[in-house]
């Protein structure tokens, strides 16, 4: 073999590992930039370790490709790079339920459904997400999972045996609506802060359940453009209910 | 400088090749045309969907067509892009989706146009184990069509689109692991255009 005819098959040979190294890149990204761009989207409206509960997936409000019709989801995009995060569900009966972890590369890296969580956990599951590095000790009864990525999301799927139905919904929407986020930090950490709450918000509830993140005029804001109430919010109502005009109800609690 | 332009052509080339493979890979994809595991009839799975196993290729599929799918140990799903015949779905034909209850606890089978749900009036995307009406015998059939039909209709629309139909199986049994391409799964028949059964 010439010099020439070497430094040209040496040059092929270079040129094509580059070539499936760049195409390898690119398919690597995907998942990143897919899962990225969905996180973000849900992070905008509502931010991060706030869990939100979806109505039935439609053709008009579903983005997702190839969802599922027949199932009510929650979804928390997580956020564990300060903090773990606590979620807790009500599991029910009769129907598959089932509460799942993705990692930033779309990575399934967690499941339990309905049947494993009543044995495990019985009626009330508290899954506690966290980077190895926390270190944090779980409670009685609760789950720890150490998550591969510091950002994520959570998925509780819950099956509805008519989507169409609106009442059957309704009734299991009670269910889907009991299920929270915190981060740990909030409740391990509670001093006379007694002013910081979040409010999460989403499609109209029975009860708003408050958490401790922003301040009360955050709080305030958020409500006044999400709801159109006119609440003013006195610290000196830690730990009472209010019952507001319409069908909103917000319960001040230290968590 | 022979060095210089030797590397420069080298990376300008590789990028351009690999800029088409990700493009045919991207048109494989679209089109339905990639290799999706084992195959049952019409039906095609990977038990890999979800997993830290999945290859380059799979997890970009199932990022872009099925974001966050659950572990096979899970779910199952099936996915057909062409009738029981071999021939590709077309939203202008009328269709029959025939069976019994796969061996699972839940299953639904759900219709896509784009890898999307398909709008119309009456939000029927799917029918399930739960809400299925069923003959005597327990077999069912599901109707996909644009005209409606009595029972267990899915419409198919009126835009062009690749249409793909799912059947999801929420913890299989053991035997859908065990036999995946010879399980007894809904067969999909493409009915007559003059609107009579085969």
């Amino acid at each position: 073999m010439t010099g020439i005819t070497f430094i040209v098959l040496l040059w092929l040979f270079c040129t094509c590992m580059l070539a499936m190294l760049l195409y390898s890149a690119v398919l690597w990204s995907v998942p990143y930039v897919v899962s990225d761009r969905a996180l973000g989207g849900i992070r905008k409206r509502a931010g991060a370790n706030v869990l939100i509960h979806r109505s039935p997936n439609t053709a008009d409000n579903c983005r997702i490709p190839m969802a599922i019709a027949d199932a009510i989801v929650s979804i928390c995009v997580f956020d564990v790079a300060k903090c773990p995060l606590k979620i807790r569900a009500t599991v029910p009966h009769g129907l598959y339920w089932s509460i799942s972890c993705y990692a930033r590369n779309t990575e399934n890296f967690f499941v339990l459904n309905d049947v494993q969580a009543s044995d495990r956990a019985g009626d009330e599951l508290t899954l506690v997400l966290q980077k190895a590095a926390h270190g944090y000790r779980p409670g009685n009864g609760e789950i720890l999972i150490d998550a591969p990525s510091n950002t994520g999301i959570v998925l509780i799927r819950m099956v509805v045996s008519d989507p169409t139905d609106v009442n059957v919904f309704t009734q299991l929407s009670r269910i889907q609506r009991r299920a929270y986020a915190e981060t740990v930090e909030a409740t391990q950490d509670v001093t006379n802060e007694f002013a910081k709450f979040r409010v999460d918000v989403d499609t109209p509830y029975d009860e708003l359940h408050v958490r401790i993140c922003h301040s009360i005029e955050d709080i305030e804001q958020m409500m006044r453009r999400d709801y159109k109430l006119s609440a003013t919010i006195d610290p000196s109502l830690q730990g009472t209910t209010i019952e507001l005009p319409g069908d909103y109800r917000i319960v001040f609690d230290l968590l | 400088m022979s060095y210089w332009l030797a590397a420069v052509s080298s990376i300008l080339i590789a990028s351009v090749v690999a800029l088409l493979l990700t493009a045919w890979q991207a048109w494989r994809m679209a089109s339905a045309r990639h290799d999706q595991g084992f195959r049952n009839g019409p039906w095609m799975t990977r038990f890999s969907y979800g997993s830290r196993e999945m290859s380059l290729c799979e997890r970009a599929f199932v990022a872009i067509a099925g974001l966050w799918a659950l572990q096979s140990s899970e779910v199952v799903y099936f996915t057909a892009f062409r009738d029981s015949d071999g021939r590709r779905l077309d939203f202008r034909n009328n269709y029959r989706i025939e069976g019994h209850d796969p061996e699972a606890r839940w299953w639904v089978i759900t219709v896509y146009k784009n890898f999307h749900f398909i709008p119309n009036e009456r939000n029927r995307y799917s029918y399930s184990k739960t809400n299925i009406v069923r003959q005597d015998d327990d077999t069912w059939t599901i109707n996909l069509s644009t005209q409606p039909r009595d029972e267990n209709w899915i419409p198919l629309g009126k835009k062009r689109g690749l249409v793909a139909i799912s059947l999801r199986l929420y913890n299989p049994r053991q035997v859908v692991y065990e036999n995946p391409v010879s399980l007894a799964l809904p067969r999909i028949i493409r009915e007559p255009t003059n609107g009579q059964s085969a």
